[in-house]
């Protein structure tokens, strides 16, 4: 990534719209209404349009490692309950997580290993990890029972750098490497399969999962929600204004690249666990962390996958989002905090501390979401006016618009 | 049975009651103290932070092998990352305006 650190004082900082000039003709350049995050027939046209037909993220690959490990998920907004799979044959499949005979849930467990076959507790029907049927109980019983039609029904699968997407539509439109397109490519060289240690949270907000997605996709609010956590090593100007180093639009997906506080003063605590290990608030700032993350970007990058996944790709550790609708007023948002598995305790404290930063700073934004969405459901503003530093926002919004409206 | 530290860290008994095992624990202490409280056990642990780790680096049993008494000051130095936010972010025990932690639920 050839970008100079010093060019963060250059004069193309400063250019009043230097995003937007570049985006107006796409994304436009008014008010964005709010209709999109209150309405319930836009959330239902969202769930038809958007989550049934886009790849979503739904885990990792390091959770899952052996035959027979699976883990399954409840998608209320695909109306699906996802089983994951790896088969005896090392190979990963997805299927809805419902047994062919009489429809029940097939595995209730969020996770586990289920050794060669996943019996169903209703009826016994008995499935292999490839998802043939290989036992149906009193099968003589049966009027002609052809177990080769009662296979469980197969959900599209892929991987992209060890993230495991999934796709509810019988024939995916497009392959997810060319879903992802551009913006994958930028990640080539990101070590996500050395980030294997991983610290998760979930909450459950009462705010539409948009207001809580375009939050994170911009950095205009950083100096002021963020001032005293990580907006401490986040550049901003002899003004206090924050300023991307740039923001790109790579088709459906975008990049905010953020720039350094050249002065920030690491804390005590900050300190220590800095000389051992890249961390979280000190990775923002080139001069925050001792501990270098060979062969890493040094630019932190905010990348967001839409539909509704996100990270924050630091030197040494990464933050992922992933933004789960449960109605049109309620999400929830999954956090986690990866890191290089700690082999020394030096290392064991600043993973500690980039986990509880993390952690401190989400919480920061979460009231936030909530007084937005019942502002929005009292009337009370009928635009967003989004400045050139929420240019992803935008694009975010333009985005679902097409997909809700039929042009995507 | 009662928790002890190393012979080396007994001037850190006083705060041993920040030695828990779990980050819902480590986090509940710090919401539940004044922050008169953190900010002397914050103080009291930093002076001590590089020298507990290099202690417990140099016995060579890896995070997994400690003793009782190793652990014991291993939970303490989590203890200072839970509480560092409230030193260095807030001035405060809780996240200014943030959410109630229990809401925020590791899995």
């Amino acid at each position: 990534m050839a970008i100079e650190i010093e060019s963060t004082e250059s004069a193309a900082i400063f250019t009043p719209n230097r995003f937007l000039n570049r985006y107006a003709e796409q994304l436009g350049t008014g008010p964005v209404p709010i209709e999109p995050f209150i309405s319930a027939d836009y959330f239902e046209r969202e769930r038809q349009t958007i989550f049934k037909h886009c790849w979503l993220n739904i885990g990792r690959v390091e959770q899952i490692p052996r035959p027979g490990d699976f883990f399954t998920k409840e998608l209320a907004v695909c109306d699906a309950n996802v089983l994951v799979l790896r088969g005896r044959d090392g190979q990963l499949r997805a299927f809805h997580n419902v047994c062919q005979h009489r429809g029940n849930r097939l595995i209730w467990e969020r996770s586990g290993n289920c050794r060669s076959r996943v019996s169903c507790r209703y009826h016994g029907w008995t499935y292999d990890t490839t998802g043939a049927l290989v036992q149906a109980t009193d099968v003589k019983n049966f009027w002609n029972l052809q177990p080769e039609a009662h296979h469980l029904a197969p959900i599209a699968i892929d991987t992209w750098k060890g993230f495991i997407f999934i796709n509810l539509e019988p024939a995916p439109a497009e392959p997810l490497r060319k879903y992802l397109g551009e913006i994958a490519d930028q990640l080539d060289d990101y070590p996500f399969e050395q980030l294997t240690t991983c610290f998760s949270y979930s909450v459950r907000e009462r705010a539409n999962w948009k207001i809580a997605a375009t939050s994170q996709e911009e950095g205009y609010h950083v100096p002021y929600i963020h001032h005293q956590s990580h907006g401490r090593a986040i550049y901003s100007d002899a003004r206090g204004n924050y300023r991307s180093l740039d923001i790109e639009l790579f088709g459906r997906h975008h990049r905010i690249l953020t720039a350094p506080n050249l002065n920030f003063q690491p804390s005590e605590v900050e300190k220590i666990a800095g000389s051992h290990m890249p961390g979280f608030v000190d990775s923002f700032a080139e001069n925050g962390s001792a501990a270098k993350a060979e062969g890493q970007p040094s630019i932190p990058g905010y990348y967001s996958i839409f539909p509704n996944f996100h990270f924050l790709a630091l030197p040494g550790n990464y933050l992922s989002y992933n933004f789960w609708p449960l109605s049109v007023n309620e999400t929830l948002w999954e956090i986690r905090a990866y890191y290089p598995e700690p082999k020394t305790i030096g290392e064991r404290f600043a993973v500690e501390y980039g986990r509880c930063a993390a952690r401190d700073i989400v919480s920061e934004d979460i009231p936030l979401h909530e007084a937005i969405q019942s502002s929005l459901r009292a009337g009370a503003i009928s635009h967003f006016t989004f400045h050139d530093e929420e240019t992803c926002c935008r694009h975010t919004m333009k985005l679902v618009d097409d997909y809700v409206s039929g042009c995507a | 049975m009662s928790k002890s530290l190393p012979t080396e860290f007994v001037d850190l008994e006083p705060f041993i009651d920040w030695s828990l095992e779990s980050e819902r624990e480590r986090n509940a202490k710090r919401y539940a103290s004044e922050m008169i409280e953190i900010r002397r056990f914050h103080d009291a642990m930093v002076a001590r932070a590089e020298a507990a780790i290099v202690y417990l680096d140099r016995t060579g049993k890896g995070l997994e092998n400690l003793d009782d008494a190793d652990r014991t000051l291993l939970n303490m130095l989590l203890s200072l990352a839970e509480v560092a936010p409230s030193v260095t972010f807030y001035n405060s025990a809780q996240v200014a305006g943030g959410v109630d932690p229990k809401r925020v639920v590791p899995d």
